[in-house]
C-alpha cells in the first residue's frame, strides 16, 4: 500500500504530539465558538472546525462537530484557494456559505483564514457555524416549497471580509442585511473569525517549537496515518458488494409515492467504494442534497463504524464516493433548493450505510433511527409593547434504533448532528408567546424487535399573545416510516398535528393564532431482529417503565401482561397466554401484509386500527390524518417489509 | 494548646492535618474506611499522634475546631445508595430529568445516557403551570398534589424534590405544595427548586433539587454519627463542614442544603493554593494560579483569577451530559482523565496512547502489586526512577519495580521497538501533552493564556511531570507546596465560613422596579445575617457580605452574575452602574458586549463570608535555623534516572525535610517528601522558599 511504502520520518512521540496538537487547536476552535457565538442554534452545537493544508485537504476536524458538516469543510477551503489562487495575503478572511461548492446550506457559513509561516501558506483554518438566518422567504431560512435558491436565501460565493488586515465592514453589512437577524450575524462572523485565528495562533506555536518542515510533515502524515488505519480496518474485512435503498416521503412533481436514495458499498481489498447513481431525481420541495452534503452523509455514516479513527483527508482518501449523474436529489445541482438536505437525503444516506454495516459488523448492528425535524413558529409577540418579532425555533430528541444486543437509545439527539443539545422550554418561553404544554417520552413510540428501538418523545404546544404568526416544519418520515432491520418492525410516523388536523412532515407557511394547540411526535428507532423473540421478562420491564402500553406488548410482542399494581410498577407475565398469542401471530403474520390495503385503510378510517397497526402489521401507509390510502407509497413499503423483515421471520 | 484538625475523605486515603497554633503541620494518612469515616480519621490520627508523641484522644481533646470534608454525598450517588427520592413537577414534563441539557463528547460513540436521577415511576405530576410571566396559566389542583403524596407515601418514598415549571418568577405553586407534603408526610424532608437553586432551565433546577432530597436523610444520619463518633473521642470544639463553595458551614447548615458537599474536598485545593500563593508569591502572581491536583484517575485543575477562586456551576456526577448536574454554584474544579493510573497502550495504528482507561487504584497500577498488570503513568515514572519504590507515601507502602518494567516493556517498548526507558519517557510525553490539551480548552473557554499565570501542584504524583507540563503550556513558574500530597486537607484550614442566598424577582434595567429588587436583595440579605449570627461563637476576625444579581442580556439563555456595589439599589445611578459592570463581566467572560442594551435580572444574591481565625502559615521546624544563607546538603543518594533530553544520567537525591530555605537545586535531581515526590528535570531549578515549599523555575 503506498501509504506504508513511504513510511513515517518523524518519530512516534512527536508524531503524536503533533497529532494531538493540530485537534487540540480545532478544538479549541470550537470551545472559542461557544463562548462568543450570538446564535443559539451555534450555541446548541451546530459548528464545526478545521484545520486545512495549503491544497485544502482536511489535516483534523473537531471533535465534537456536528456529524453533518463532517466531510464538507476541505471542500470549501478548495473554492476559497480556487477563487483566490495567487491573491492571498496575511490578514486576510474569508467568508463562503455556497452549497453548490461543496457547502451543505446557506445557513452554514464558513470562515477561512490562511496561515502563513515566512511568506508562504502552510494551512488553513475554517470555522463553520449555522448562522440564525439568511434572509429567503421565511423566518430561519427554511423554506420547504423553495423551488429554487432564490428563495431560500442569500447565496455567498468565496469573498473576502479581511483584506490584508482591514475589515471589509461594507461587506459584511450588505450581507446582514440581506438577513432577519443583521446584528447577530456580524457577532458570529466576528466569533469565528476570532477562532480561526485562536487555530492560527496555535500552529504558529508549534512552528516555532518544531520548525515549519516538522509540521508540515507532520501535515501529511497525519493524514496518511488515518488513511492507512483506516485502510487495515478495511483489508480485514471480505471483499463483496452490498446494496439497500431508503426513501425520502415523496416529490411533489410526482404526487404519491416514495422517492428512492440507492446505496450500494463495495468493499475490494483496502479500498471502499459508494456509489450512489440510480437515486431518485431533484425533488420539488427543498429536500435535496448538493454533492458536499451527501458525501458528508456518507463520511459521517461510515465513521459511525470506525469511531477512534480521526477525521481527515486521509479517511477521505480510503473511502471512494460516486454519487452518480449531476440533478439527482444526492447531486442536486444550481439552482436546485438544497437547504432541507438534512432532513432528507443526509438522513437517508446515513441509515442506509448502517444497515449495509450492521451486516458486515453485526455486533454493531444498527436499525433506523428517527428523523432529523425542525419546527418553526415566526411572528409577533403580542405581550410587549414593541411587538418584536419573535422565532420559536425548536428540533427535539428521538429514538435511535435496536442494535445487535442491546435496546436503541432513547430520546437522543439526530443521527444528523448527535450533540445537538435539547432547548430548556425555559429558555425558549420568555422570548416567545409560545407555551410548552408537554415534553415526555411517547409510550409505544420505538419500533418492536428482538432489540426495541429507542423511544421518540412527544410534545405539545399552543400560541399565546402571538400576532400574524405562521408555522413551518422541516422533517420527512411521515410516511417512509422509520424501519427495523433483522425482522424488526417500524416506529411511529412523523409530522405535526395543528388543532387535531395532520399537517405532514413537510410544510411552510400555515397561519397560528393564539389559542391554536400543535403536537408532534419524534419516532423512535427501528427495531431489531423478530420481536416475537424478545424475552417476555423485558416486555414485562418496558411497560414498567412505561416504554409499551399492555395493549401493545399484546399486539407487537405477543406477551400478555397483567397489572399488578401500576403504582409500584408490579405486573407479570401470563406464560399460557403469551404462547398462544405468539403462536397465533407466528402464523398469520405474512398474510397481515398482503391483505388488501383499501380495506385496512377503511378500518382506520373507521377507528379500528391505528396508525401502528397499520405499519407494523400490515405495511400500510395513509394520510394519517384523512385516513386516505397511498397505494404507490404502500407498494413500496411492503416490498421493504419483505426485505427488512419477512426473511428473519421464523 | 489549641489545635486546628482538617480532614479530606478521598476514595483511598484519609488525610489529616494538624496544626498548632503556631501553624506547625503535621499531616497523617489512614486508608478511607466505607463502613464508617472516623476509623480513617483515628488512623490518619494516631499517625501524627506517633509523631508528636500523643495519642488521637489528646489531640481531639486539644482541637478548638475541627474541619471536615467527605466524599460521602458524591459516592452516595455513584454507589445509587441515596434516599428513595419522589420527583413532583408540573404535569406534562414527567422526563425533565432524562432530557438533558444535551451535547456528547464523542459524536460517532454511542454514549450511554444515565437512567433519570429519579425513575419515572416515582415522578409525579401536578395540574398546574406558571407562564414565563409569572401568571398563573393553570390554577394548582390541590387534590392532584394530595393524590401524589399519598401515591409517594405507598410507594415508600423517603425525601421528596418538587421543582414546578417556572417557580422562579411565581414560587407560590412551589410553596403551596411544601406546605401540604410538611402537612401530610411531616418529618419528611424535602426541598423545594426554586429555594434551592432558583436558576432558569428546568433541568438543571430539577436536577438540583432532586440529588439535594435525595441527600438529606443520608447526610443527616452520616453527620450526626461523626459528631457523636468525636465528641465521644473526647472533641469539644466546633465541628465544620467543608462545602463545593470553597467554605465551611456548621453541619445542620450541610443537612439543609446536603447538594454542597459534592466536590468540597476538590474545592479546598484553590483555597490551599491561594494561601500559599499570596505568601510565596508576589500579589500580581498569587492574583492568576492554575491549581493542579493529581490523583490516580484524574488530574483536577481549578483557577484563581484576580485574586479570586473561580466558580462555576456546571458540575455532573457520572460525565458531563450522560450523568446528572449539581446546577449549584461551586468552586470551578475541571477533572482530567489523566491520573498515575492512565494506561498507556499501542493502537492499532502504531501510536502510543495513554488513558483514558485507568487502573485508579484498584487494582492499581503494576507496581502497587495488587493484581493490575497493565503499563500505567506510575510504572513509567517507576522505571524511569522518579519514584523511589521503598520510600512511596513516606515508605508506608513499597512499589514492585520489576512488574512496572515488566509491564512497561511488554505493552509498550516492545510494540514500539524502543529501550525500555524510552517508552516510559513517552508514556509521560504523552500523558503531559493529554493534560496539556485539556487545560489549553479549559483556559480559552474561560478567556485565560496559561503563559500568564503559575502554577500551583498537589497530589501524591504532583511532582512527577508538573515541570514538563508548565514548560508546555509555556508558564514560567511552579509553586509545589511540601504539603502537596493533602493539599485539599490544608486547604479546609485556612476556609473561610461562606455561603450564598439568593432570591429570584425578575426585573430589566430599562424600567427597574426598585422596590421588588431591594424587597428581594432585603430577603437575600436576612438570611445572611441569620448565618452569620450563628457563627457568633466561633472566633472570627472578621465578616462581609457581597451583593450579586444573575443577569443576562435580553434572549440569552445563560446568565453571569454581576456583582453589585451596593446593597440596595437607590436610584438611577445604582441601576447605570449595574448595566456597566454587567457589560464589563460579558467582555471578560465572552469577549464581546453591548453598550446600550438593557440587562435582565433574574436572581438577587448575598454571598455571606466570615473570615475565620487561622493558623499562621509557618516555615517547618527544619527549616528554623536557615537564614536564606544555609548552603544546599549533599544528596542523600546519587541514582541513576532516565530524562528524554539527557538519556540515563546519575541524578542526586534530596530528602526534603533536610534541605534549608534557600537550597537552590539545579536538575537533574529528585527531593523526596513524605507525601510527595518533585522531579527537577535537567533545564529546571528548584528552590526551597522561606516557608520549606518549592518553587520550579521553569526555562522555555
Amino acid at each position: 500500500m503506498s501509504t506504508q511504502s513511504r513510511g513515517t520520518t518523524l518519530d512516534p512521540v512527536t508524531f503524536e504530539v503533533l497529532k494531538n496538537a493540530f485537534v487540540n487547536a480545532v478544538d479549541q476552535m470550537g470551545e472559542q465558538i461557544l463562548r462568543t457565538c450570538h446564535s443559539f442554534v451555534i450555541y446548541a452545537r451546530d459548528f464545526s472546525s478545521a484545520l486545512c493544508n495549503a491544497e485544502g485537504a482536511t489535516i483534523m476536524q473537531g471533535n465534537q462537530d456536528i456529524a453533518v458538516h463532517v466531510g464538507t469543510l476541505h471542500y470549501t477551503a478548495k473554492a476559497v484557494i480556487d477563487a483566490f489562487a495567487g491573491d492571498i495575503h496575511p490578514g486576510d478572511v474569508f467568508l463562503i456559505n455556497d452549497p453548490y461548492a461543496g457547502g451543505t446550506h446557506f445557513n452554514d457559513a464558513r470562515i477561512v483564514r490562511p496561515i502563513f509561516v515566512d511568506g508562504e501558506i502552510i494551512a488553513y483554518s475554517q470555522s463553520c457555524g449555522h448562522w440564525a438566518d439568511m434572509g429567503g422567504s421565511v423566518p430561519g431560512s427554511f423554506d420547504i416549497t423553495a423551488r429554487d435558491h432564490f428563495g431560500e436565501g442569500l447565496r455567498i460565493t468565496p469573498i473576502r471580509i479581511w483584506d490584508k488586515g482591514r475589515y471589509l465592514g461594507d461587506i459584511v453589512r450588505m450581507i446582514a442585511s440581506n438577513t432577519r437577524a443583521p446584528g447577530d450575524i456580524i457577532g458570529d462572523l466576528h466569533a469565528q473569525a476570532e477562532a480561526t485565528r485562536v487555530c492560527e495562533r496555535e500552529i504558529l506555536r508549534l512552528v516555532e517549537k518544531y520548525g515549519k518542515d516538522t509540521v508540515l510533515t507532520a501535515f501529511d502524515e497525519v493524514q496518511d496515518y488515518v488513511e492507512r488505519l483506516t485502510r487495515q480496518r478495511i483489508a480485514e474485512l471480505p471483499d463483496g458488494v452490498w446494496q439497500t435503498e431508503d426513501y425520502i416521503d415523496f416529490d411533489p412533481n410526482e404526487g404519491e409515492g416514495l422517492v428512492p436514495i440507492k446505496v450500494k458499498m463495495t468493499i475490494e481489498g483496502d479500498q471502499l467504494t459508494y456509489d450512489l447513481s440510480g437515486s431518485h431525481a431533484s425533488v420539488g420541495t427543498f429536500l435535496n442534497a448538493a454533492f458536499g452534503s451527501a458525501f458528508s452523509a456518507v463520511i459521517a455514516g461510515t465513521k459511525t463504524f470506525f469511531p477512534d479513527v480521526p477525521l481527515n483527508a486521509g479517511f477521505y482518501r480510503a473511502v471512494q464516493v460516486d454519487l452518480g449523474p449531476v440533478g439527482s436529489v444526492v447531486n442536486a445541482a444550481w439552482p436546485t433548493a438544497v437547504t432541507g438536505f438534512c432532513a432528507g437525503p443526509h438522513e437517508k444516506i446515513m441509515n442506509s450505510i448502517f444497515e449495509l454495516w450492521s451486516v458486515l459488523k453485526p455486533e454493531r448492528a444498527l436499525a433506523c433511527s428517527f428523523n432529523l425535524e425542525y419546527l418553526l413558529v415566526g411572528g409577533r409577540d403580542g405581550r410587549t409593547a414593541e411587538k418584536n418579532y419573535f422565532m420559536w425555533y425548536d428540533w427535539m430528541a428521538g429514538g435511535w434504533g435496536g442494535r445487535n444486543g442491546r435496546d436503541g437509545s432513547n430520546c437522543t439527539s439526530p443521527v444528523f448532528g448527535v450533540g445537538l443539545a435539547v432547548q430548556p422550554l425555559e429558555g425558549q418561553e420568555r422570548l416567545s408567546p409560545v407555551i410548552t404544554t408537554e415534553h415526555s417520552i411517547l409510550k409505544d413510540s420505538g419500533g418492536p424487535g428482538l432489540y426495541r428501538g429507542g423511544c421518540g418523545v412527544q410534545k405539545g404546544g399552543t400560541l399565546t399573545r402571538a400576532e400574524g404568526a405562521v408555522i413551518s416544519y422541516a422533517c420527512d418520515r411521515a410516511r417512509s416510516v422509520v424501519w427495523g432491520i433483522g425482522g424488526g418492525l417500524p416506529s411511529i410516523p412523523h409530522g405535526v398535528w395543528l388543532n387535531g388536523e395532520f399537517l405532514g412532515a413537510v410544510f411552510s407557511n400555515v397561519d397560528v393564532k393564539q389559542g391554536d394547540v400543535f403536537t408532534r411526535p419524534s419516532a423512535g428507532g427501528g427495531g431489531y431482529g423478530d420481536p416475537l423473540a424478545r424475552d417476555p421478562e423485558a416486555v414485562k420491564e418496558d411497560v414498567a417503565d412505561d416504554y409499551v402500553s399492555i395493549e401493545r406488548a399484546l399486539k407487537d410482542y405477543g406477551v400478555s401482561i397483567r397489572e399488578v399494581d401500576a403504582d409500584l410498577a408490579l405486573y407479570e407475565v401470563d406464560a399460557a397466554a403469551t404462547a398462544e398469542a405468539r403462536a397465533g401471530i407466528r402464523a398469520a403474520r405474512k398474510g397481515w401484509l398482503s391483505e388488501p390495503a383499501e380495506g385496512i385503510a377503511a378500518r382506520y378510517r373507521a377507528g379500528e386500527l391505528d396508525a401502528m397497526d397499520c405499519l407494523r402489521q400490515h405495511g400500510v401507509v395513509l394520510d394519517w390524518g384523512t385516513g386516505a390510502l397511498f397505494p404507490n407509497t404502500t407498494v413500496t413499503f411492503r416490498e421493504m417489509l419483505h426485505r427488512r423483515a419477512v426473511p428473519h421471520w421464523a | 494548646m489549641a489545635l486546628r484538625i482538617s480532614v479530606d475523605t478521598g476514595g483511598t486515603f484519609t488525610d489529616v492535618v494538624v496544626a498548632d497554633e503556631e501553624g506547625n503541620l503535621r499531616i497523617g494518612k489512614g486508608l478511607t474506611s466505607t463502613k464508617r469515616a472516623f476509623e480513617g480519621i483515628l488512623a490518619g490520627l494516631a499517625q501524627v499522634a506517633d509523631e508528636l508523641g500523643s495519642t488521637p484522644a489528646a489531640l481531639l481533646a486539644d482541637a478548638e475546631v475541627f474541619t471536615y470534608g467527605t466524599t460521602r454525598a458524591t459516592n452516595a450517588i455513584v454507589e445509587h445508595k441515596t434516599a428513595k427520592t419522589a420527583f413532583f413537577t408540573t404535569e406534562g414534563f414527567p422526563d425533565i430529568l432524562l432530557l438533558r441539557e444535551g451535547g456528547k463528547l464523542d459524536p460517532f460513540k454511542q454514549i450511554p445516557y444515565q437512567p433519570p436521577y429519579v425513575p419515572r415511576r416515582l415522578t409525579y405530576e401536578l395540574h398546574e403551570r406558571i407562564d414565563s410571566e409569572g401568571e398563573v396559566y393553570i390554577p394548582l389542583d390541590e387534590a392532584s398534589v394530595i393524590d401524589a403524596i399519598d401515591r409517594a407515601r405507598l410507594a415508600g418514598v423517603e425525601a421528596i424534590a418538587v421543582c414546578l415549571i417556572w417557580s422562579i418568577v411565581n414560587a407560590a405553586h412551589e410553596l403551596r405544595v411544601g406546605e401540604l407534603i410538611a402537612k401530610h408526610l411531616p418529618g419528611l424532608p424535602f426541598t423545594l427548586s426554586h429555594q434551592l437553586n432558583p436558576v432558569i432551565r428546568e433541568y438543571r433546577r430539577s436536577s438540583s433539587a432532586a440529588i439535594d432530597a435525595s441527600l438529606k436523610p443520608l447526610m443527616q444520619d452520616y453527620l450526626q454519627t461523626m459528631e457523636r463518633d468525636l465528641r465521644e473521642a473526647g472533641f469539644a470544639g466546633h465541628l465544620f463542614i467543608t462545602t463545593s463553595f470553597g467554605g465551611a458551614w456548621r453541619p445542620e447548615e450541610v443537612v439543609e442544603r446536603p447538594i454542597y458537599s459534592i466536590g468540597s474536598g476538590p474545592s479546598m485545593a484553590p483555597v490551599a493554593a491561594l494561601t500559599y500563593g499570596k505568601l510565596e508569591l508576589s500579589e500580581a502572581e498569587a492574583s492568576e494560579l492554575l491549581v493542579c491536583d493529581t490523583g490516580g484517575t484524574t488530574f483536577d485543575v481549578g483557577l484563581v483569577t484576580g485574586g479570586e477562586v473561580g466558580f462555576a456551576n456546571e458540575t455532573w456526577i457520572g460525565g458531563r451530559w450522560v450523568g446528572h448536574i449539581t446546577g449549584v454554584r461551586s468552586v470551578d474544579v475541571k477533572s482530567i482523565g489523566a491520573g498515575g493510573g492512565s494506561i498507556a497502550w499501542v493502537d492499532a495504528g502504531g501510536l502510543l496512547r495513554v488513558g483514558p482507561e485507568s487502573a485508579g487504584s484498584d487494582p492499581g497500577p503494576a507496581c502497587y502489586g495488587r493484581g493490575g498488570t497493565r503499563a500505567t503513568v506510575t510504572d513509567a515514572a517507576v522505571v524511569l526512577g522518579y519514584v523511589d519504590p521503598t520510600y512511596f507515601l513516606g515508605g508506608r507502602m513499597t512499589l514492585d519495580a520489576a512488574a512496572a518494567r515488566t509491564a512497561v516493556g511488554r505493552d509498550v517498548a516492545e510494540p514500539l521497538k524502543m529501550s525500555l526507558e524510552e517508552a516510559a519517557a513517552a508514556i509521560l510525553v504523552i500523558a503531559n501533552e493529554n493534560i496539556v490539551g485539556a487545560i489549553r480548552e479549559l483556559t480559552i473557554a474561560r478567556g485565560i493564556d496559561p503563559r500568564e499565570v503559575t502554577l500551583v501542584a498537589g497530589g501524591g504524583a504532583a511532582g512527577l511531570n508538573i515541570a514538563p507540563i508548565a514548560r508546555e503550556l509555556g508558564s514560567k513558574r511552579v509553586l509545589i507546596p511540601a504539603t502537596a500530597g493533602a493539599l485539599s486537607a490544608c486547604g479546609a484550614l485556612y476556609a473561610d465560613f461562606v455561603s450564598e442566598f439568593s432570591t429570584s424577582t425578575y426585573a430589566e434595567t430599562r424600567n427597574l422596579d426598585a422596590e421588588a429588587v431591594n424587597g428581594a436583595l432585603a430577603a437575600a440579605e436576612a438570611r445572611a445575617d441569620r448565618f452569620l449570627c450563628s457563627l457568633g461563637d466561633v472566633d472570627l476576625t472578621g465578616s462581609r457580605k457581597d451583593f450579586f444579581v444573575e443577569a443576562r442580556y435580553r434572549s440569552q439563555v445563560w446568565e453571569l452574575d454581576v456583582p453589585l456595589a451596593r446593597p440596595r439599589i437607590t436610584g438611577p445611578a445604582d441601576v447605570t452602574a449595574l448595566e456597566e459592570a454587567f457589560h464589563q463581566v460579558h467582555q471578560k467572560v465572552f469577549a464581546v458586549h453591548e453598550p446600550g442594551q438593557y440587562v435582565e435580572c433574574l436572581v438577587w444574591k448575598t454571598r455571606a463570608t466570615a473570615v475565620a481565625k487561622k493558623p499562621p502559615v509557618r516555615a517547618r521546624a527544619a527549616l528554623v535555623a536557615g537564614d536564606g544563607s544555609a548552603s544546599t546538603p549533599p544528596p542523600i543518594a546519587i541514582e541513576p534516572a532516565y530524562f528524554r533530553e539527557t538519556g540515563s544520567v546519575p541524578t542526586p537525591r534530596y530528602d526534603g525535610e533536610l534541605l534549608p530555605a534557600g537550597s537552590v537545586i539545579a536538575g537533574p535531581a529528585v527531593i523526596r517528601e513524605k507525601t510527595t515526590t518533585v522531579v527537577v528535570y535537567p533545564g529546571t531549578t528548584a528552590t526551597v522558599t522561606s516557608l520549606g515549599n518549592y518553587s520550579l523555575e521553569i526555562q522555555a
